[in-house]
């Protein structure tokens, strides 16, 4: 059986801006991140961050139909690198999306909606936003695995057996 | 209530109608007129709007299932969209789930539209490094997607063991060197499609080619290997394999068994 590695090993789906993908999306990244040696805490909080961030593309960027959403998950030395591209939405979208990174205040409690990205700032290490040129944003997630996250002996096992 | 009608700017077979306020039985026989009036202006496909609408009554709902049926039997559709927490809970608890489709937001009913009617097929790419570990967490993946988009489990199931077979051997028998193995998957209501690209040693992409060609295994006899790609000719519907300097490109196609 092939041990996880220390070189970087890099994932990508490309796929339509369809809240039907979110449920298998995120628990392929968490597994991928599971089968790259991260433990199961930080996979289930991979998976938190992805169906957020994927969520916000669909119903906030990639709004035409049809548009895609293209996001890509690197491994490398303890860290994932987590990036959500959508095709960009509306001007006040992108304010939007800027307030809610750059200076994050959680919504009132009369407000239904508005949590997710503070809840994806607590969960990871860095999280920034890119504008492209085409009109593109990119949603950028650092998330560094803690000593806590390692998985260890006895868990590594079972979940070779797993598979 | 108020009721004002809207052409799509998606697509101009689709009609938006917004509501608003308390619908109620007196509403009806305005409401009637009004979809009457878009069916004779040859639209079937309605999205009804319903961000803002506060409470919806029973003769009400009663009035939209006929309408609904208008449009059924013209081979339209009318789908609801937005509608609040309670009121979607009320209306469930009449019923009307079973007649109407519910949605988030009208991308996702416009998403079901096309998948629905106009059949266009949707595709997913999928970039991973070419590592055996790597292929459970796929398999996996895309057979939830056909899951998700209404297979059934025995079709998704069937779809995961191809998945499996295909992106083992282009990882097990590609060139060492390759960087990464290309999965894509074209999905609509009939059919799937899976091609797996890969870089392959050119004996080894010229003894696949053989294998699919000639109905036949390369190993004979007591060897307990080489029997995947007979069992994916048997649960596919077609195999086609091409080689070229760039690669081995295998492309899958297994129609929707209840389709």
């Amino acid at each position: 059986m092939e041990s996880p590695e220390k070189d970087a090993v890099t994932y990508s789906v490309h796929l339509p801006s369809d809240l039907e993908y979110i449920p298998p999306l995120r628990q392929f990244i968490a597994e991928v991140a599971r089968v790259e040696g991260y433990s199961k805490k930080f996979c289930f909080r991979t998976e938190i961050i992805v169906d957020e961030l994927v969520t916000n593309g669909i119903l906030h960027g990639s709004q035409d139909v049809p548009s895609d959403i293209i996001l890509s998950a690197k491994f490398e030395s303890g860290q994932m690198h987590l990036s959500v591209q959508d095709q960009g939405g509306t001007r006040q979208n992108l304010e939007n999306l800027k307030r809610a990174v750059y200076s994050p205040k959680p919504p009132s409690s009369d407000k239904k909606k508005g949590r997710g990205l503070v809840i994806v700032q607590m969960l990871s290490s860095e999280l920034k936003i890119d504008l492209g040129e085409n009109g593109n944003t990119q949603v950028h997630v650092i998330k560094t695995k803690d000593p806590e996250d390692s998985l260890g002996q006895r868990e590594k096992l079972l979940y070779e057996s797993d598979i | 209530m108020r009721i004002s009608q809207q052409i799509s700017g998606q697509d101009e077979r689709i009609m938006l109608l917004h509501f608003e306020g308390d619908l109620n039985a007196t509403d009806c026989d305005a409401t009637s007129k009004i979809f009457q009036e878009i069916i004779d202006s040859q639209k079937f496909f309605i999205i009804a709007l319903m961000e803002n609408v506060t409470f919806v009554s029973s003769p009400f709902l009663g009035e939209l299932m006929g309408c609904k049926l208008r449009l059924v039997e013209r081979g339209g559709n009318m789908v609801i969209v937005g509608l609040n927490y309670d009121l979607r809970e009320r209306l469930i608890q009449m019923g009307a789930d079973k007649i109407f489709q519910f949605y988030p937001d009208t991308h996702t009913a416009y998403n079901h539209y096309h998948w629905e009617y106009t059949q266009t097929a949707q595709t997913v790419q999928i970039t991973l490094p070419p590592k055996l570990r790597s292929v459970p967490a796929v398999r996996r993946f895309i057979s939830g997607i056909a899951r998700q988009k209404g297979y059934s489990s025995r079709d998704a199931f069937r779809i995961e063991t191809i998945v499996d077979e295909i992106a083992n051997n282009a990882i097990e028998h590609g060139d060492n060197s390759q960087p990464a193995i290309n999965v894509e998957l074209r999905i609509d209501r009939k059919k799937f499609e899976l091609l797996v690209r890969n870089k392959t040693l050119m004996d080894k992409a010229n003894q696949l080619q053989y294998v699919i060609d000639s109905n036949q295994e390369p190993t004979q006899g007591s060897d307990q290997r080489g029997r995947g790609l007979a069992l994916v000719k048997l649960i596919s519907n077609s195999i086609n394999v091409s080689i070229d300097k760039a690669g081995t490109e295998v492309k899958i196609t297994k129609m929707r068994e209840d389709s």
